[in-house]
């Protein structure tokens, strides 16, 4: 199938052609940020938004979630399966590259050996559109992580946007069965020169002076390096580089019981690596009781354990926990610190 | 997809008391079926309302078929919980989980079973495997020690197991005229060759590195010693993150490493 092109002014058409079958969700103003939330009237749709304060990870991984709920009933105790079915499909409109390769890196988490149901479902019936990213912020280092600002797979369409018109690429077969949809038309040589011109006009937006060869294996000899003292002295292990990170996932599994104790829920929770009590086990044993070994747990498992994991960087260069860093820590600057090195 | 966070219904059907802060409890699955699992592996058990924590089978899977037990040492909430439990008490089992104790690897050669505190639970549901299969084994030992007298587990058992057992605590009471020291001291009583002798190792932190310094010094290669390791294991199935250790799970790729795997954890094991 030929690439299609959709005129911008078509773009409310085609999301209440879209709300047919899917829920939409995508990009929304909110305050002076933007979030990935549920669209009820396509203006809502933000297109031009540079980054989300949270990844769409929560959209799949939510930071709470039942799991089952319990029930006593004299003796005998009844579980209540909580996981999630829907009955209705969702689109994920306008998700950017980096922030797609971080649902990519996810799914090999959750659907490894053992697979995570909850997590699945959630993704086998969400269709993406991913959108080329336009306004990289200062934050941004996609293109050292290879993860942006171009994209091969993992989309069901892939959008740029080419001024008063958007061009369409199909990644899969729920894609090519939109854009059969009457008010996309035929790109034609012209439209896809635009686009070519757009992806180069994008890549020169990007500017990082590293690179990540070799830096699994460097933070592998650097491990009992003193460097680390250094760049973790502003920590104030607050989390919020995990929770807004498109690829961590560690969760923490608590009971909400009511006052009665007769009843309540198995919840999931997101967790951080860095808060106190992460490693800690019954008796007062603390794996990781020291600041320094916790906040390295987080970038050990970034640039190096996840390359024996999953073969990748579990990092896809959306620059958000630089962004969020309270204490002003720049991811950038401690990978050149260990590639100098 | 089945939701792998729902704990299969399970019922207690007898509970013992081990020690002043320990029990065994035998657990049934409730619907009759029986649990498949290999010694070293465990279960998650769920205590509705107070919440779950992992244990090791402390059983051996080849005789006891329909039911497993576990030896619980009451340290937190849920195992406190679990302690007040009686028989016929509904709790939840999700599991088995993790690798166990390679027991192709064990064939055919002596092994040397070291425990220290509750640690040896997992080591008793091993005990009872090489002791049913006792022909395709050598020579059994098994070291332990505990803080006292009292805190020693199965010692009611342990006179009907046929294998040489060397036990030390680390204060004594009144009446006992055993061994006193670290656990380690066992290895001036007993010969102990690596030749075709493969050690296996459960207990405190300083015990596990303590016993493996012993066993290097006495030429037993890195291969020949076997750990078991804990770690918080929320999930059990390689996600959650609580039991890292380096680029492993201890939940998913342990808890058994060799001593050899754990040199190449980037943190220390033990």
């Amino acid at each position: 199938m030929v690439d299609k092109i959709l005129k911008k002014k078509n773009l409310g058409e085609f999301i209440e052609y879209l709300e047919k079958d899917y829920a939409i969700v995508g990009p929304k103003r909110k305050a002076d940020e933007h979030v990935f939330d549920y669209i009820d009237d396509p203006a809502e749709l933000a297109l031009d938004y540079t980054t989300t304060i949270l990844p769409p990870k929560k959209l799949f991984f939510p930071p709470r979630e039942p799991l089952y709920r319990y029930e006593k009933v004299d003796s005998e105790v009844i579980l209540h399966d909580l996981s999630e079915r829907w009955d209705k499909k969702r689109v994920l409109f306008g998700v950017h590259p980096c922030d797609l390769n971080g649902l990519l890196i996810l799914d090999r988490v959750f659907n490894d050996k053992f697979k995570d149901p909850l997590y699945l479902h959630r993704r086998k019936n969400t269709l993406i559109i991913c959108l080329m990213c336009e306004n990289p912020t200062e934050h941004c280092f996609c293109d050292a992580m290879g993860t942006g600002p171009t994209i091969e797979d993992g989309y069901d369409l892939l959008v740029t946007d080419i001024g008063d018109r958007y061009y369409f690429e199909p990644g899969s077969r729920a894609g090519r069965g939109i854009l059969k949809w009457d008010l996309f038309k035929n790109a034609t040589k012209k439209d896809e020169k635009e686009k070519e011109a757009k992806v180069l006009e994008i890549k020169n937006k990007l500017h990082s002076d590293f690179k990540v060869d070799g830096l699994e294996g460097n933070m592998k000899g650097k491990f009992w390096s003193r460097l680390w003292d250094a760049h973790t002295k502003k920590c104030v292990l607050c989390g919020a580089c995990n929770f807004t990170c498109p690829t961590c996932y560690c969760f923490d599994v608590v009971d909400e019981t009511d006052f009665t104790g007769e009843k309540g829920e198995r919840v999931r929770i997101w967790d951080s690596c860095h808060f106190e009590n992460f490693a800690l086990v019954a008796g007062g044993l603390n794996f990781r009781g020291g600041r320094i070994p916790r906040i390295k747990l987080r970038l050990y498992h970034k640039f190096c354990y996840s390359i024996e994991q999953r073969g990748v960087y579990d990092c896809v260069g959306c620059g958000r926990c630089i962004q969020f860093c309270p204490g002003r820590i720049d991811l950038r600057e401690i990978i050149k610190d260990v590639q100098r090195r | 997809m089945k939701n792998q966070y729902i704990p299969r219904l399970a019922v207690i059907k007898e509970v013992k008391d081990e020690t002043s802060d320990v029990k065994t409890f035998k657990i049934s699955l409730k619907d009759g079926r029986s649990l498949r699992y290999s010694p070293g592996q465990f279960v998650e058990l769920t205590v509705f309302g107070y919440g779950e924590f992992p244990a090791c089978f402390s059983s051996s899977p080849l005789s006891q078929r329909d039911y497993f037990e576990v030896t619980v040492r009451r340290v937190g909430d849920a195992t406190n919980a679990i302690h007040g439990l009686s028989a016929g008490s509904i709790i939840g089992v999700r599991g088995p989980f993790g690798n166990g104790f390679s027991l192709r690897m064990l064939k055919r050669k002596d092994v040397l079973i070291v425990g220290g505190g509750v640690g040896l639970a997992p080591l008793r549901g091993l005990i009872y495997y090489l002791l049913e299969k006792r022909g395709d084994y050598g020579e059994l030992k098994l070291l332990y020690g505990a803080r006292t007298p009292d805190d020693i587990v199965f010692k009611d058992e342990m006179v009907d197991w046929d294998m040489d057992v060397l036990l030390t605590v680390d204060r004594a009471g009144k009446g006992w005229i055993g061994n006193i020291g670290v656990v380690t001291i066992l290895f001036r009583d007993t010969e102990i060759k690596p030749d075709n002798t493969v050690a296996v190792i459960c207990g405190p932190l300083i015990m596990i590195s303590a016993v493996s310094a012993e066993l290097l010094k006495r030429d037993f290669s890195e291969d020949q010693i076997i750990v078991s390791l804990e770690r918080m294991m929320k999930c059990g199935t390689g996600m959650c993150g609580h039991c890292n250790i380096g680029a492993k799970y201890v939940c998913k790729d342990g808890p058994v490493f060799t001593y050899r795997e754990t040199m190449e954890f980037l943190e220390a094991a033990f």
